[in-house]
């Protein structure tokens, strides 16, 4: 697989944690960014996250789809890339 | 068919039987060395040399196609085995070869939709990109442009169920789970993507003032790497905000 950015993410505990972006999509004028932490499931697939990418004061934040409206949106834009 | 001099009473069905009980026998591997099955009779009623004669001659003769029938048997049991364990073997194999092709598939499947992610992404250097030149093991002289997230309610792209939800929808089957791994994996396409196809990704910008935002940004990167005195980091990131502050003039 091809080595991706590293990028440093904070969670809310405080624990920085250095993640490899893969990609960043926009969506209905929101943006989302996909990353992995290089965790692998069983099968060898790499275990790939997805959240939502917003500036606050001037800093990005990852925010929560919690959405269902919005994740069956970004399956869907998903869908749409990976079918082109 | 009658045999024997004093003509004993042995029907061909009676040998035929017997024949069969013996090969039932040699077959089913309870060979019970017993002529009883063959009940010779005699019309006299009473046994005399000759017949004893032919009666010792029928079954030896007996004796020796029984063993003929049972050594037989035996080979012919011995290759059907042998078959059977060939084709187990191939069919094992085969299962086998079958299974590792699906697990190939569906990891070439997965470098593919990330592969295309990566390719449709915008462009990301808005977010701090770590030099080359700095390992991953030795990022801690990097502290600024921080992400904040919360890791554990992120969602996960769950490959390849994403995709097997997405053919139930199309299908109009959600309430099933039993989508064939077939029309899963054939819903990715695994030819390569001509890159003039792409369309020129736009630039990911903040909200404001995005060079003032990327000048700030740099500039805190410059004061970290100060404060961890590192000379190295403090000259790239230099000549990067010259370059940055040279392409705002």
């Amino acid at each position: 697989m091809v080595e991706g950015r590293i990028i440093r993410v904070v969670d809310t505990d405080g624990t920085q944690l250095d993640v490899e972006l893969i990609s960043i999509l926009e969506n209905d004028n929101n943006k989302y960014l996909v990353y992995t932490k290089g965790e692998k499931q069983k099968s060898g697939n790499i275990i790939i996250y997805i959240t939502k990418l917003v500036v606050k004061q001037g800093e990005y934040y990852l925010d929560n789809i919690v959405n269902d409206k919005e994740w069956d949106s970004v399956k869907s834009l998903m869908s749409k890339l990976i079918n082109k | 068919m009658k045999l024997g001099y004093s003509n004993p009473v042995i029907t061909y069905e009676e040998i035929v039987n017997a024949l069969k009980a013996i090969i039932d026998c040699s077959l089913n591997d309870n060979y019970l060395d017993d002529f009883n099955y063959l009940n010779v009779k005699y019309e006299s009623e009473v046994k005399t040399d000759l017949d004893e004669k032919w009666e010792v001659a029928l079954r030896k003769a007996i004796k020796d196609l029984e063993k003929a029938i049972d050594s037989s048997s035996k080979v012919i049991k011995n290759n059907l085995e042998k078959e059977l364990q060939r084709i187990e073997n191939d069919v094992l194999k085969m299962n086998s070869l079958y299974l590792i092709g699906q697990e190939k598939r569906k990891l070439a499947s997965q470098e593919v939709f990330v592969q295309k992610l990566r390719e449709k992404s915008l462009k990301t250097d808005v977010l701090y990109e770590i030099p080359k030149e700095d390992s991953f093991s030795n990022i801690d002289n990097i502290d600024t442009n921080k992400i904040f997230s919360d890791f554990e309610r992120n969602a996960i792209i769950n490959f390849p169920d994403f995709f097997k939800e997405e053919i139930a929808i199309a299908k109009g089957e959600e309430e099933k789970d039993d989508v064939s791994l077939n029309d899963l994996y054939n819903t990715i396409e695994l030819e390569p993507i001509p890159i003039e196809d792409y369309a020129k990704p736009e630039e990911l910008k903040p909200d404001g003032d995005v060079d003032l935002y990327r000048v700030s940004l740099i500039r805190k990167a410059i004061d970290k790497a100060k404060e961890k005195n590192d000379p190295k980091l403090v000259q790239m990131l230099e000549e990067r905000l010259n370059k940055e502050l040279g392409n705002n003039k």
